[in-house]
């Protein structure tokens, strides 16, 4: 044993650098995938470990609370399959939050009291709950979002209105509404009740183990449609846990898993660059391997000495990589966390970093035992020959007597064609790296701008300012005299959210359980963000176009023919195009006219207002809201306060025109109320907005963090890519100089210079490089013909894909140029002299 | 007949183990066109760190060589390439034919790095292939498949190909058998009448007789020097005896 460890020892030290580069490959190897095994093992345990720390319940049921009655619940107490459930009230908004720095910041949240927080999961508040004024206890993923602690005010503001909390403290929450809940008193409820849109009830149910909670939940969704005397579609959602778990995994997992992919192309390279060592080194030491079986090593031993080698290395490896690979698993889960906003304790599995080191280990011994035994081909006297043993008759490649041009550009093809076995796992490396930097170009060009990833995410038209008019609003007029306020670039009138069935043309409705939303616009050329990927905007009244998704749930793609049901009525449109919208996959777009089709006295009630550069959305919103009332809510949620009697009166009856329109769809009312001899009269013909939304900038804040993140994931996978590439080239270039010291010396005494050889060398690269890249140019392809087929098409021009093949190409022969440098050594007097 | 290489004051160090070692000493020599130079001296007089110092394959540690008064010392290393390119040719002891090459591709790859392919070359090959006597049937034979005079044979004309303005020749023979060892010396007359310069370095006495000019080292400084006539027309007798004679004086 002391034998071959002096020999690898002997060999590491001989050959430092290639064993540093060794090192580092292999220790990326470990960090990379140790982590990321770590991570996923990790993540599988997140959504348990919420529900069981939290003690909340694992599926749900969330009904609009207008639509929510309790005999639904009938249904639960009668099955037997459910062990418990229970309900409560939360309203929800998409509120401002005041920031530490006086900013404000968008968010979600959900508001539900005490008593229903309890009712959902074990939840404890915290004593300063009862003592402070308008006590508020946040998602503990809140603390840091906001910079928050105990004791600071928590003002929140939404629709011009404004209310300010004490925070109380921060709770682990489970997995309903996540760490977008707060809890609040009995009171601030009531009041938020009162002034926010977005009213659910919320039932959680458990089941027995075993329990299909899918088909459960599909059988009360079912019962409560039956019961209802409203059309509960779009009112009701279901959470099975099952989904819960997946899609929490999927989406704390992807991060993990590119790190997975990214670890798997450096272990090929480690394989591919171990066997290509050992190749060189037993060549290039052929004749000291002769020495050493003559003086009594057997060939097991000379073997052993190899796989010694890299074990050593490897073993080297292994402990400078543990360290990382536990705080890159450690980060990795804290990000996935942080998605699914989970503040408690995390544990890094530690067996699974412990077991991808060891296998990691193992994969490099045994890559190195399964190359190493070739020096048993070799007895002594073959090795002195060096390991020439018959005469070889091969034919020879490209002989230079044909040679037309550029000789050093011949030599390097002579070169590559003789020695093509070895560059198979080049091909493979350059190709894993050229679809890492290609779908690292891919995301980061195409989502490099938050209207490209708002019109890809979304696939809704995401103005400036979205104004909802009243019933009674001229469309026409109404967009013409916005459209003269200055500031406003362009007012869009639209409709969405208007629900259809949708189905192939002669296909009976087959799909009738599915349905989609419709998107109105007159002219969609004038949109923004919403992005057509495939063929062109409907134009004329018998077109439509459909989502990357609905294209395969309809099962009608471009140039097809549709059914679109509207209540009663039934048309056939052809479909135009397709749009992108990876987050509404059942959305369809037509025409203001193609609409009326199916519902003619349709009058667009929706408009998006698109501002100038520059202009103030604040004070533009306050221009409107002096100009065509307060938004209807705010009259309906307001005091009722006047300074004298009359206005007293008029507000009291704008709260009730503003109830009466909201709750019973009046469009218009007048009043005249008699008061001594005076006659106060008053109409809604100044309340002509039902809703002011800001709705790119709600949006903008996640565009921006997943510009961020998609920067960051094509910015990573570029480097790791680069490192790759550079770590491989270099141990091939200076394997390869190892390997044909003499030939290289034998070239520089026929007059060679060092560069052209540098340049013979590194051009050996091109061609493998070339279809490296192609190959891996295709595989990219096929993978975003994956996601452009199920989630969004990406579409990134051919020029640029090619332009990045030609970088990388450069990229691999610049490293292998920069990495033949040694070449600059070999001495001629040296090779002569020896 | 004018000088084609100079040096003054050539010296070449090496250093071992922190010890110096002068292995030229301020050497002086000149090198005359069309002459047939051997280099002869004991082992370690420092006779192939000289021919490879004359040959830009190496940087003398201190002095200067003049390659047609144009001063090599201080040339880089690419630049001495292209010198090494453009006018020597090399002949080994160990010859250094490229293994995973054939015999016409070893010659092209010498050939085609100083002058473009052209039919006029591959004749040349053909011819100078013939004219050493490494026949057709050997044109794409493996070096691991000629004899050792066969692969030197091949190895003169990779470093005539380019019609060297000087020949360097370290031991030629010194690996082969003696036929083969004859067979390769009378390229080297034929060469050397054809009007090629040759310098080579030997430590045979047969070897030696083939040229015009002996140049004796010892302890890396010239001793002595001894001129014969031409191999051809002279007398073999009276040649080997002076040329005996000189090397005795010198304690050979």
């Amino acid at each position: 044993m002391k034998k071959i460890l002096r020999l690898s020892f002997a060999n590491i030290k001989k050959h430092k650098k290639e064993s540093m580069l060794f090192m580092i490959l292999i220790t990326l190897g470990i960090v990379f995938l140790s982590a990321s095994v770590s991570a996923v093992t990790g993540i599988k345990e997140i959504t348990p470990r919420m529900v069981e720390e939290s003690g909340c319940y694992k599926n749900f049921v969330q009904i609009k609370q207008d639509h929510y009655s309790d005999r639904y619940l009938e249904f639960l107490k009668d099955d037997p399959d459910v062990e418990s459930f229970d309900h409560t009230a939360f309203v929800s908004d998409i509120i401002k939050v005041r920031t530490q720095d006086e900013g404000d910041l968008l968010t979600d949240i959900s508001f539900v009291t005490l008593s229903g927080e309890r009712r959902m999961e074990n939840f404890e508040a915290d004593p300063a709950f009862m003592t402070v004024a308008h006590p508020i206890m946040l998602a503990s993923s809140n603390k840091d979002k906001f910079e928050l602690s105990a004791g600071d005010e928590f003002t929140i503001s939404w629709d011009n209105k404004e209310f300010t909390f004490t925070i109380a403290g921060f709770y682990e929450t489970g997995i309903w509404n996540y760490g977008t809940k707060a809890v609040i008193s009995e009171e601030d409820f009531e009041y938020l009740e009162n002034c926010m849109d977005e009213r659910y009830e919320m039932i959680g149910i458990n089941t027995s183990d075993g329990v299909d909670d899918r088909a459960l939940l599909a059988g009360f969704k079912a019962f409560a449609e039956e019961a209802s005397v409203n059309d509960l579609s779009g009112s009701v959602y279901v959470l099975s846990y099952e989904e819960t778990v997946s899609a929490n995994d999927i989406n704390m997992s992807l991060l993990s898993i590119i790190i997975m992919f990214m670890s798997a192309v450096i272990v090929i390279a480690i394989m591919i660059m171990i066997r290509f060592r050992i190749v060189s080194d037993i060549q290039e030491q052929i004749v000291s391997i002769g020495v050493l079986e003559a003086i009594g090593y057997t060939s097991g031993q000379i073997a052993a000495s190899y796989i010694a080698e890299y074990v050593l290395i490897a073993l080297v490896s292994s402990v400078i990589g543990i360290t990382p690979a536990m705080m890159m698993a450690g980060g990795l889960l804290k990000n996935a966390a942080s998605s699914v906003y989970y503040g408690g304790p995390l544990t890094v599995p530690a067996i699974p970093v412990f077991i991808c080191t060891l296998a990691v280990i193992l994969f490099v011994g045994i890559t190195a035992f399964s190359r190493a035994l070739s020096v048993r081909k070799y007895p002594p006297v073959l090795a002195f020959r060096k390991g020439i043993e018959t005469h070889s008759f091969k034919k020879t490649v490209l002989p230079l007597e044909k040679t037309k041009g550029n000789i050093h550009i011949s030599l390097a093809i002579k070169a590559l064609f003789q020695n093509a076995k070895n560059h198979i796992g080049l091909t493979i490396c350059i190709m894993a790296c050229t679809v890492l930097v290609l779908l690292g170009f891919i995301i980061g060009t195409f989502f490099a701008s938050p209207d490209r990833i708002l019109g890809s995410v979304c696939g809704h038209e995401l103005s400036d300012i979205r104004i909802e008019a009243v019933g009674d609003v001229e469309a026409e007029n109404f967009a013409a005299e916005l459209e003269k306020i200055p500031g406003v670039r362009q007012v869009l009138k639209a409709a969405s959210g208007i629900g259809v069935k949708a189905a192939p043309a002669n296909d009976g409705m087959n799909n009738k359980d599915v349905s989609y939303e419709l998107e109105v616009y007159d002219d969609y050329s004038k949109t923004s963000t919403i992005l057509l990927t495939e063929g062109r905007y409907p134009e004329h009244e018998n077109e439509v176009c459909v989502t990357v998704q609905s294209e395969k749930m309809i099962g009608a793609g471009t140039g097809d023919t549709i059914t679109l049901e509207y209540g009663k009525v039934k048309k056939d449109y052809i479909i135009t195009g397709v749009i992108n919208s990876a987050v509404n996959p059942n959305t369809v777009y037509l025409t203001t006219d193609a609409f009326r089709r199916m519902d003619p006295v349709y009058t667009p009630s929706t408009f998006d207002i698109y501002l100038n550069e520059g202009m103030d959305k604040e004070e533009f919103a306050e221009l409107l809201r002096a100009r065509y009332g307060k938004e209807i809510s705010e009259y309906k949620d307001e005091e009722i306060k006047g300074e004298d009697l009359e206005e007293k009166i008029r507000a009291a009856a704008d709260k009730k025109m503003a109830e009466a329109m909201t709750k019973e769809g009046v469009s218009y009312m007048e009043y005249a109320i008699r008061v001594g001899d005076r006659t106060i009269t008053g109409s809604t013909s100044l309340m002509k907005i039902k809703t002011l939304t800001f709705v790119r900038e709600e949006n903008e804040e996640i565009a921006n963090m997943l510009l961020v993140s998609f920067a960051g994931i094509a910015a990573f996978m570029m480097l790791v890519s680069a490192i790759v590439v550079i770590l491989i080239l270099s141990i091939l270039m200076a394997s390869t100089i190892r390997k044909q010291y003499r030939e290289l010396g034998i070239m520089k005494g026929l007059g060679y210079t060092s560069r052209e050889l540098k340049f013979q060398l590194a051009f050996r690269i091109v061609p493998v490089a070339f279809l490296a890249v192609i190959l891996g140019t295709v595989l990219s392809i096929l993978l975003m013909g994956v996601v452009n087929t199920y989630v969004c098409k990406i579409i990134i021009s051919a020029f640029s894909i090619v332009v990045m093949d030609a970088v990388v190409l450069l990229y691999c022969f610049i490293c292998a140029y920069i990495s033949a440098r040694r070449i600059k050594k070999i001495s001629v007097y040296e090779l002569i002299s020896e | 007949m004018k000088a084609i290489l100079k040096t003054e004051k050539l010296c070449k160090t090496f250093s071992n183990d922190g010890m110096q070692q002068h292995v030229i000493k301020n050497l002086d020599l000149e090198i005359m066109e069309e002459d047939f130079t051997i280099i002869m001296g004991s082992s370690g007089s420092g006779k192939s760190t000289l021919l490879y110092a004359l040959s830009g394959m190496d940087k003398p540690s201190m002095g200067k060589v003049f390659f047609n008064e144009e001063d090599i010392s201080d040339y880089s290393n690419d630049k001495l390439a292209l010198f090494r390119r453009e006018h020597c040719g090399f002949v080994f002891q160990s010859i250094y034919l490229l293994d995973n090459m054939n015999v016409f591709d070893n010659i092209l790859t010498g050939a085609l790095v100083a002058q473009k392919n052209s039919p006029e070359l591959i004749a040349r090959v053909k011819e100078l292939l013939n004219k050493v006597g490494i026949e057709e049937t050997m044109w794409k034979k493996y070096p691991n498949q000629l004899s050792g005079g066969e692969c030197q044979r091949v190895g003169i004309v990779r470093a005539v190909i380019n019609n060297p303005q000087i020949l360097f020749a370290d031991e030629p023979t010194g690996a082969l058998n003696s036929s083969s060892g004859q067979d390769v010396l009378d390229v080297f007359t034929e060469l050397h009448k054809s009007g090629q310069s040759i310098v080579m370095v030997t430590h045979d006495l047969k070897t030696a007789l083939r040229g015009t000019r002996v140049i004796y080292l010892r302890d890396g400084g010239i001793v002595g020097e001894h001129r014969m006539r031409d191999y051809e027309t002279d007398d073999p007798n009276n040649r080997r005896a002076s040329l005996q004679a000189f090397l005795n004086e010198m304690g050979w």
